[in-house]
């Protein structure tokens, strides 16, 4: 039996190969091509013109040494060196939202420092926000002072919708509502100050309206 | 090492392969760094943003699905997130969709025959391109080279998010059936 109509699946199969399709709809459509060979022949062509519309983006030489970066990093990360990761993925201003995470964050930095109270200005942590099936769909930054700044970034695999933040110690204590977070088209992005447990790993978890937890971000204790 | 399939490239990058990762590099960082500049406008900013994006393809390789399109509109997909996050907060993308395509496409690291057959195919898609109305041309460079959601066309445009979808469905359509006919019959 094939799920849905194919004139459902073909009014929706162009933006499906461009990409451009989120959450329930593009699974519903991908359920339909799969036991369908017409549209799935439809959706063939379709990619072909999407996948050229992508190849004719101008291309560019990258500034010299990119690609040994680029290795480096990957081999520094296969070592498991978490700690290194953290202050590396600062350093290379890793994560999609780079410019407007840090922007963000360092404005509070600043800010901090300018008001007299630290030595220097905190410290930034990033940690993934890890979805079903292990898949990264996000990240998390947050700053070292307390209340801590966080920054918190999704931008893969999730449907669209509103989410609730909540943190959960390794002991058992959840705090609610510490936001929400918007998705829209696959993305959103959340930022405010939070008290977050500093003796303990403490997991910032995105929960949708059922309750069910969809994503969540390991923090490691200070 | 070229003679490998993008397919079988992002498979050896999965399990860790040095080589793999080497060629994969080689391969798509042009392209990465390309898309992320035009998006950006910033060398700097294009620098990061093209190093997590073939860094991310590099932890996800397993998970991608070939249903959802090629290596390299995965890869750029990824890219093109990335680079629209990036400039979110700072400022629009202000590059006019009808200067995109006139950009230089470099050969990078293609062999002729490889670099020959692009040109053509890309050839082939101004042409198609230009045979559309304007306004159906530049949503679908819009969605299709530059990454914008349906909503962020019609807020690009200026135009209600029904009428940016339909110009970009219609325009699909239309290429579909000036590039596949074409296809058919050479």
């Amino acid at each position: 039996m094939i799920a849905g109509s194919c004139d459902t699946a073909r009014e929706r199969i162009p933006e499906l190969a461009l990409g451009r399709l989120d959450g329930a709809e593009r699974a519903e459509v991908l359920l339909h091509v799969h036991g369908c060979a017409r549209c799935q022949g439809i959706l063939d062509e379709f990619s072909g013109v999407a996948d050229l519309l992508a190849r004719s983006a101008p291309e560019a030489e990258p500034p010299p040494g990119f690609d040994r970066r680029v290795l480096a990093a990957m081999g520094s990360r296969r070592s498991g060196d978490r700690r290194g990761l953290r202050r590396r993925a600062l350093v290379i201003g890793a994560v999609a939202a780079a410019a407007a995470i840090l922007s963000v964050a360092v404005v509070r930095i600043v800010d901090a420092g300018r008001a007299g109270d630290q030595a220097s200005a905190p410290a930034l942590e990033t940690a993934p926000m890890i979805g079903g099936g292990g898949l990264t769909v996000g990240r998390v930054v947050v700053s070292s002072n307390e209340p801590a700044s966080v920054v918190v970034t999704v931008d893969y695999a999730l449907p669209d919708g509103v989410y609730r933040l909540q943190l959960q110690t390794n002991t058992g204590t959840v705090t609610r509502g510490v936001g929400t977070i918007a998705v829209t088209g696959g993305r959103g992005t959340w930022t405010g100050t939070v008290a977050i447990p500093r003796t303990v790993p403490t997991a910032l978890t995105m929960v949708d309206a059922s309750g069910m937890p969809v994503c969540s971000a390991r923090l490691e204790p200070a | 090492m070229w003679s490998v399939s993008d397919e079988a490239l992002l498979a050896g990058l999965a399990t860790g392969d040095r080589d793999a990762a080497a060629a994969f590099v080689a391969r798509f960082q042009r392209r990465v760094f390309g898309l992320a500049r035009v998006i950006t406008g910033d060398e700097r900013a294009a620098e990061d943003v093209a190093q997590e994006a073939l860094l991310r393809a590099w932890r996800h390789a397993a998970a991608y699905d070939p249903r959802r399109g090629s290596v390299v509109t995965w890869l750029l997909t990824i890219t093109r997130n990335l680079a629209i996050d990036s400039i979110r907060v700072r400022r629009p993308t202000t590059i006019d969709p009808d200067d995109v395509l006139a950009l230089p496409l470099a050969t990078g690291e293609r062999g002729p025959a490889e670099a020959a057959e692009l040109a053509h195919e890309i050839e082939r898609l101004r042409v198609a391109l230009g045979t559309l109305p304007p306004e159906q041309r530049r949503a679908v460079v819009l969605a299709g080279v530059l990454g914008l959601s349906a909503r962020e066309v019609a807020e690009r445009e200026d135009v209600p998010l029904g009428t940016a979808k339909t110009r970009i469905r219609t325009a699909m359509l239309r290429l579909r059936a000036l590039l596949v006919t074409e296809e058919r019959a050479e």
